[in-house]
């Protein structure tokens, strides 16, 4: 079997979204239904007025830098109007208060799953403080300026929990099931609806509970006035494709909506907001394993441009909260210094082996029903260098069982080429994003439903890079990889199976980057090899714009061990500080898992563990540091001053509580926020 | 859902094994229900709680020896004259207090079986059942056709995304309820014995009226519908029309909350009173686990809240709200309504029926009724209209 070199150049486009028109879109082949691919560009999602979606098979793929082409979005979701209207805040400014005090502080929050009716996101007469709320993939509401989905306010879901209550008023009993369903935050007739809250457990609620509620009963009504909140529900998992294809661009729309609804929010009360209008902390508790992790990716540059046009037009900051992830230990990452010469030095002086060639062991899982995905990246080691030509770079990708030695190589690529092996694998060059020389490795599914569709074999496939140019860095990620369906465990993720990746210490603990107790280097690569805890942070997260938060444990400091590495290599602000900026507990205690926060019914109350909740208890800290201090909202917030806070708080900690290595931790620790509850958990 | 654990079985473990006993022994053998439930009410073997026939030790061959022997070495000469003068036995139904908890159950069982029946509806389609009391119908089912099972289906396929943070519930809701409703007020033999004996009543009253109901409506269950429905447990091998778990369960819900508030099921489900939503639970996670649709549970409810009421009506003479049980409306498309609780508030209460008074029910209603001992445990007083009778 041979590679056969692609016919057609991608150039910007994504590869993602690429693989999976050819390989994930058939609708026997997965979980999706009736969808329509629509052509969505970066240009129009950025434009004023905006995206204006041209539907059908037949759409074309804009040709200019794009976040993406053709993403599929259900037929009943989408506009019934020929054309979108363009986004003006008159259009809506009468649905929100026009008294909102002073020192008012919206909190954001995109995600899957938030619930509209708990009491936690209502004040003590039962009314909403959720001003709206957009339900991206909902049946489409009959909005004209929306390009899909349902964009609720306050007075839609006063209404409703008027209707859905036992007595009929505010703060009779919820029926919750009528509620969800009219108001359709769940759509369980639907092949694609949202049903997260029909669950246990959602995470966009108990996120959005530890980011933004409060107990009704235990704050005066001013002070919960000031909490505004805005929720974008992101589409449900199936639709974010299995690597995350789709997520960027759902993510992006959720943030340009939710900076529209602000101001809008802020130009209703005008009489008390404050110039540039009242302050914004968005929290966004998503995040990939792979990408340049440079800042340069496509939704990063359009974060960028987002939020610089928004700082040209003299708007209050929005601080983006995001999580650094969770994949410390899934042995998803690794990096070797390559390139021609025998060493490199480093700016101290620090001298490295450079190697010309490495192969690395990935394990790819049975009965694994969703594509698996690798990226490589060549990232100069010398930042003032030319990234390498895609001929420098050969590529063997090994099936199960092959020699290396003997494997094919990937023929010379350019850039947006691609590569294909049989019905089932593909090597594409990326001309989209980062300007550093990346690829993107994919695998067809080992197992499918269907008769006759293409899969990958299982079982331990290798990688080998042959490089011999300038010093780089290369990494390799394996890409975040999940099951279209909530709580499936049909998507199984691949793994670097390398002999010197030890997942235990030798004293039987499981080992970290680091070891807290005594602060020990436990990632180093001459004992466990390429595959690293450090630089698997979220790929989403390594720009400026936004603040990224680790997870530590309440009881006694100790970093979440999932909460992942940050590389020392990462260029973000150029200074090569650590891309991480502080933690914040996920964990309550070793017995303990996770935080407690709102199960998907309200009332109910779920542990969920993660550095999503760590980034949702950060954007509650923000939030009523910025409500605390009106006049400061340029200086709260911002990475400088979460870090700042961080090593004030240095003094004030619990005494056994020991400093985080940097990469591990960046700032160090702050303690979660009060929580308004009425019953404080003590624990002493 | 009915008590199948063999003919025998079932029998015998409900009469020795006391309610709880009864209840599951039934589902899985008279062994294991008479060995659990004489451990919580057996006849005689209440107490220390252990498992006893005796009075402190429970049947077998060794045991008979062994008052054999005993009898021999300490009685002596006996010419078979009486030599005691027995027990008053009551006239009236003071004598229950004679029986334990397990024989009250049996005659009462007894009792409300011979008044209360089901067959055939007469002069209509065949799967038409109809809930006779003293002859009277008081109520008509008929089973949805094949289109309207085809259409639900669509339920079945929406609620299995939910199985997997319901298994727990699921199995030991095969044959266990009253521990579920035991969470909503206590329930024990040592301060609400009459109570769990009601709500068993409830429960076998229910069974007596659905095992006949399926017979005649027969109707076919999800798998035999989809290769794709999988369920997670076992399939019944009878009738899918009506739900018997979500008959017993309202019919538990009913009793439990007039026993709790004096309100009938109307009033409960509209203010969305804990039983019921209990009860609403325990009959979609059958839905969850793939063996009913949701049309099965409507209807199971609806019947289940009218045994629970006329368990009360009989035990009081009191009117028994009553109507022919229809099907929820489809739209435009054909689809069908998922079973939610608010549907039920369209109990059909178009006429009523009053029955005479069962003497026995009357009494041990109300020795349940007293262990909750704020309420008003008067007669008459349904709740329903707010008027009580003086």
């Amino acid at each position: 079997m041979t590679w056969t070199p692609g016919e057609e150049n991608l150039g910007a486009r994504n590869p993602y979204i690429h693989w999976w028109w050819w390989q994930e879109n058939d609708a026997r082949r997965n979980l999706f239904g009736d969808v329509t691919p629509v052509a969505a560009s970066l240009a129009a999602l950025l434009a004023d007025p905006p995206l204006t979606l041209a539907g059908g098979e037949d759409a074309t793929d804009p040709r200019e830098p794009i976040l993406d082409a053709r993403v599929p979005i259900p037929e009943r979701a989408r506009t019934d109007f020929p054309q979108v209207d363009p986004w003006n805040i008159d259009d809506i400014v009468d649905r929100f208060p026009t008294d909102l005090p002073a020192d008012t502080v919206i909190t954001a929050v995109i995600d899957t799953g938030i619930a509209l009716g708990h009491r936690r996101f209502r004040d003590a007469a039962g009314h909403s403080r959720v001003l709206a709320a957009w339900q991206q993939t909902a049946s489409f509401g009959g909005q004209p300026y929306m390009s899909f989905g349902q964009e609720l306010y306050s007075g839609d879901i006063d209404c409703a929990l008027t209707a859905y209550s036992h007595d009929g008023t505010l703060t009779g009993r919820l029926m919750e099931d009528g509620f969800n369903r009219a108001l359709r935050l769940v759509e369980p007739q639907q092949d694609l609806g949202h049903r997260d809250l029909d669950h246990r457990t959602a995470h966009g609620t108990h996120v959005a509970d530890l980011a933004a509620g409060f107990d009704p009963a235990a704050l005066p009504e001013s002070e919960l006035r000031a909490h505004p909140m805005l929720l974008v529900n992101l589409p449900p998992q199936s639709l974010h494709g299995s690597a995350g294809n789709f997520l960027a661009f759902w993510a992006l729309f959720a943030v340009k909506r939710v900076l529209h609804l602000a101001d809008a929010i802020s130009a209703a009360s005008a009489a008390t907001a404050p110039e540039g209008g009242f302050p914004l902390v968005i929290n966004f508790s998503y995040g990939m394993q792979a990408g340049s992790k440079d800042g340069r990716s496509q939704w990063e540059q359009a974060l960028g441009a987002v939020m610089s046009e928004r700082q040209a037009q003299g708007r209050s900051p929005a601080r983006l909260v995001m999580p650094v992830g969770n994949d410390n230990l899934e042995r998803c990452s690794a990096r070797v210094y390559m390139g021609g010469a025998r060493t490199w030095a480093d700016a101290d002086g620090r001298s490295y082996t450079l190697r010309r060639e490495i192969t690395l062991p990935w394990r790819v899982m049975p009965q694994d029903q969703t594509s698996n995905m690798v990226e490589l990246w060549l990232n100069l080691l010398d930042a003032t260098g030319t990234p390498p030509d895609p001929s420098e770079v050969e590529i063997r990708l090994v099936p199960p069982g092959g020699d290396p030695a003997t494997a094919v190589p990937v023929p010379a690529l350019e850039r947006g080429g691609f590569a294909t092996l049989g019905d089932h694998a593909r090597v594409y060059c990326r001309g989209d994003g980062s300007e550093q020389l990346g690829f993107v490795l994919c695998l067809a599914p080992t197992e499918r439903l269907v008769r006759g569709q293409p899969v990958a074999r299982a079982g331990l496939w290798q990688i080998r890079v042959t490089y011999a140019g300038t010093p780089v860095n290369a990494t390799l990620h394996i890409q975040s990889d999940q099951s279209g369906m909530r709580h499936s465990l049909t998507g199984r993720t691949s793994y670097f199976d390398h002999e010197a990746c030890a997942t235990h210490l030798p004293d039987g603990r499981r080992r970290d980057s680091f070891d807290h107790r005594t602060g020990a280097h436990t990632d180093n690569w001459q004992v466990y090899g390429p595959v690293q805890m450090k630089g698997t942070q979220n790929a989403l997260a390594t720009t400026h714009d936004l603040l990224v938060i680790g997870g530590h444990r309440q009881s006694d400091g100790c970093p979440a061990i999932y909460s992942a590495t940050t590389d020392r290599e990462s260029r973000r602000r150029g200074n090569g500080v650590e891309l991480i900026d502080v933690t914040y507990p996920s964990e309550d205690a070793l017995s303990l898992f996770g935080l407690l926060a709102a199960g998907a019914r309200d009332g109910s109350t779920v542990a969920f563990r993660g550095t999503s909740m760590a980034a949702a208890l950060a954007t509650r800290d923000i939030t009523l540091e910025l409500q605390r201090n009106p006049g400061a909202a340029d200086t709260i917030g911002s990475s400088d001053w979460l870090r700042e806070r961080a090593r004030a708080w240095r003094a004030q900690r619990p005494e056994h509580y020991r400093n985080i290595r940097r990469l591990k931790g960046g700032a160090g620790h702050l303690p979660a926020p009060p929580m308004a509850r009425t019953t404080p958990i003590s624990r002493t | 859902m009915p008590v199948y654990g063999g003919t025998s079985g079932g029998t015998s473990g409900g009469t020795s094994g006391g309610t709880s006993g009864g209840t599951s022994g039934g589902t899985s053998g008279g062994t294991s229900g008479g060995t659990s439930g004489g451990t919580s009410g057996g006849t005689s073997g209440q107490v220390r709680g252990k498992n006893v026939a005796h009075a402190e030790s429970p049947a077998s061959p060794m045991m008979n020896a062994a008052l054999v022997t005993t009898r021999d070495g300490i009685t002596g000469h006996w010419d078979g004259t009486p030599s005691m003068v027995p027990t008053p036995i009551p006239d009236d139904d003071a004598y229950l207090d004679m029986l334990g908890l397990s024989g009250q159950a049996s005659v009462l069982e007894s009792a409300l079986c011979s008044v209360v029946s089901v067959g055939e509806a007469e002069g209509q389609a065949e799967g038409q059942a109809e809930v006779r009391i003293a002859g009277q119908p008081v109520a008509r089912l008929a089973k949805p056709d094949a289109d309207y099972f085809a259409h639900d289906l669509a339920w079945v396929r929406a609620y299995a995304d939910l199985r997997g943070e319901r298994i727990e519930e699921i199995h030991l809701q095969l044959d266990d309820l009253l521990s579920f409703f035991g969470s909503l007020g206590y329930l024990g033999p040592s301060r609400r014995s009459h109570t769990m004996l009601m709500l068993d009543m409830a429960r076998r009253l229910a069974i007596h009226v659905e095992v006949t109901m399926k017979f005649i409506c027969r109707a076919a269950r999800p798998i035999d519908l989809a290769i794709e429905v999988q369920p997670m447990i076992q399939t019944p091998d009878h009738s899918s029309y009506p739900s018997g778990h979500a008959m017993e369960a309202f019919a538990i819900a009913t009793v439990l909350h007039r026993l709790q508030t004096g309100q009938g099921p109307l009033e409960g489900i509209r203010n969305g009173a804990l039983p019921f939503r209990l009860a609403h639970r325990i009959a979609v996670n059958r839905t969850v686990a793939g063996v009913h649709f949701p049309v099965d549970s409507h209807a199971g409810a609806s019947v289940g809240c009218l045994v629970g009421d006329a368990l009360h009506s009989l035990a009081h003479g009191v009117p028994l709200p009553c109507g022919d049980i229809g099907l929820p409306a489809r739209d435009d498309g054909g689809a069908t309504q998922d079973f939610l609780l608010p549907l039920l508030e369209d109990l059909p209460q178009d006429r009523e029926l009053t029955p005479e008074v069962i003497g026995v029910a009357n009494t041990l209603w109300s020795k349940a009724a007293a262990e909750w001992p704020a309420l008003d445990t008067g007669p008459g007083d349904d709740g329903d209209d707010g008027e009580a009778e003086t």
